[in-house]
């Protein structure tokens, strides 16, 4: 073995590090596989109840996610950029859903958004609005948290963009917003979609908050992880295409996202 | 129509103090150390920074007075911009890049790429208008950049150390190129730069900064003649 080749093989140590972290990954889903009863895939699918499940989570993991970019870029962009009192108390604030046991944060919600909570009785007495045991409870529980991936994520994209390129922008003419619109928000394209995929898969696997806030009713509140849980005690062999289900959902999204929007545009668009 | 500026910025420690004076169709150089307060002059003049203390006035028109409390927004004032590393935006072609201003000034898109690709041809780089900057090599995202901030058809141009990120050969003949070009263009010219080289080509007078005041103004072979800091000295005495 020459000089060059050593110097360019990969340390061992790492690599086999690298492996025992793939089969930690992968052995439990094959494990799901093995056991899986195939034979039952049709009826399962047929039968109404995974289906609605299986909709209900691509619906409301994808309005969570909606919520998150809506109000989370925003919030990112103020912490990212303005400095105020507390800010660092602020970040914690956004991002302590993140840590918590998601069924604490589902309890949270309902004291607070609950029929009778702090401000949920006046959205009713006021508004008409009910949350808990609602579908609309189920993406306030999603967004609660999932946004705090892509506040993280986006955060710290918009620190690392050369506040520079907006400078110039404007010297060209445009408003502070048009810049915003134009040039900041192309610029971390990446960065945002990046957090819309955390965020989203964050969504779709939520269980604890969504369980305790908006509750388990099948065709209302009852999403994927929730009718997999349920289904484990009636019928594991259920269960166990249910979560098959969802894995090649969340399997195909990360892969089709990762192909076509994660990488570096500007490699892409070469010709 | 010229360009007048009495400028007062405080940031920390550091206080720029100075004024300039340059009229139309002619270069003023500003020459000085890192951290002397280059780059804070001409981000005062864009707007990017307002003054504390001072006034900013181009041909007739206020764009900063502090004791009046008048202030023109940056993306008002129709002043031409090149940056050292270009700046040019990663996600635009070179032609949007160019047709951005128009753009962001309300022309319809059609009409500011019909401007962009004009500009483009003068620079004789219409070849390159569906590059991105990545693909473009130093020389050439420099004509871009220049084609960028003409598209705004500006009142004065401002260049900062637009030069330094070029390799030595590319940066001569950029050099003549922007001397031919700084010609032709009827505005005030600034341009920031270290290269003792730059200000020789380019400018007509020279204006020494060190600690953000003015150490020395003048035509540059007076002040290559009388040194008047070890500074100026250092920067010129190759050449003595």
């Amino acid at each position: 073995m020459n000089r060059r080749t050593r110097t360019t093989r990969p340390p061992i140590g790492i690599v086999v590090l690298a492996a025992l972290a793939v089969a930690f990954f992968t052995l439990p889903f094959a494990g799901l596989l093995w056991r899986a009863p195939w034979s039952d895939l049709v009826d399962v699918i047929r039968e109404g109840a995974a289906r609605q499940a299986l909709w209900l989570s691509i619906q409301t993991s994808i309005l969570a996610t909606l919520v998150a970019v809506v109000i989370g870029v925003p919030l990112a962009w103020v912490l990212a950029r303005i400095d105020f009192p507390f800010r660092n108390v602020v970040r914690a604030l956004a991002t302590l859903s993140m840590v918590l046991p998601p069924v604490v944060g589902g309890v949270a919600l309902f004291f607070s958004f609950g029929r009778r909570g702090l401000f949920g009785q006046y959205l009713y007495d006021w508004f008409g609005i009910r949350l808990p045991f609602t579908t609309a409870g189920v993406v306030v529980a999603q967004a609660f948290v999932a946004m705090p991936f892509l506040v993280l994520t986006v955060e710290s994209a918009f620190r690392q963009f050369d506040i520079r390129y907006e400078d110039v922008a404007r010297s060209l003419g445009a408003s502070r917003w048009y810049a915003f619109r134009r040039i900041t928000l192309p610029s971390i394209r990446p960065a945002i979609i990046a957090g819309l995929v955390l965020a989203w898969a964050r969504a779709l696997g939520e269980f604890g908050a969504t369980i305790t806030f908006a509750g388990n009713l099948p065709g209302t509140t009852q999403t994927m992880p929730l009718a997999t849980y349920i289904a484990l005690e009636s019928d594991p062999g259920a269960a166990l295409i249910l979560s098959i289900v969802l894995i090649v959902v969340s399997f195909g999204v990360l892969i089709g996202l990762r192909d076509r929007w994660l990488g570096n545009p500007h490699e892409v668009i070469r010709p | 129509m010229s360009l007048d500026a009495v400028m007062g910025v405080k940031r920390g420690d550091f206080r720029l103090d100075l004024s300039i004076h340059v009229s139309a169709g002619e270069t003023l150089a500003v020459l000085g150390p890192n951290g002397a307060g280059k780059s804070t002059i001409l981000r005062c003049i864009l707007g990017i920074v307002p003054l504390e203390s001072g006034r900013i006035t181009l041909a007739d028109s206020v764009l900063d007075d502090v004791d009046t409390d008048a202030f023109v927004e940056p993306e008002r004032r129709r002043i031409g911009a090149v940056f050292q590393d270009h700046l040019l935006f990663r996600h635009l072609s070179a032609l949007d890049n160019v047709a951005f201003g128009p753009r962001a000034r309300g022309e319809k898109k059609e009409h500011s790429r019909l401007v962009a690709r004009a500009l483009l041809e003068r620079f004789e780089i219409d070849h390159l208008a569906d590059r991105f900057p990545s693909q473009l090599s130093g020389g050439e995202a420099q004509r871009v950049a220049l084609a960028r901030a003409l598209a705004i058809e500006p009142r004065a141009l401002l260049l900062d150390e637009p030069l330094a990120a070029l390799d030595v050969t590319t940066r001569r003949i950029v050099r003549d190129e922007l001397a031919s070009f700084l010609s032709t263009f009827e505005g005030p010219r600034v341009i920031v730069t270290h290269d003792p080289d730059d200000a020789r080509r380019l400018a007509d007078q020279v204006l020494i900064v060190e600690h953000g005041s003015v150490v020395q103004h003048g035509a540059i072979l007076d002040v290559m003649r009388s040194p008047a800091s070890p500074y100026v000295q250092a920067l010129f005495g190759d050449d003595r």
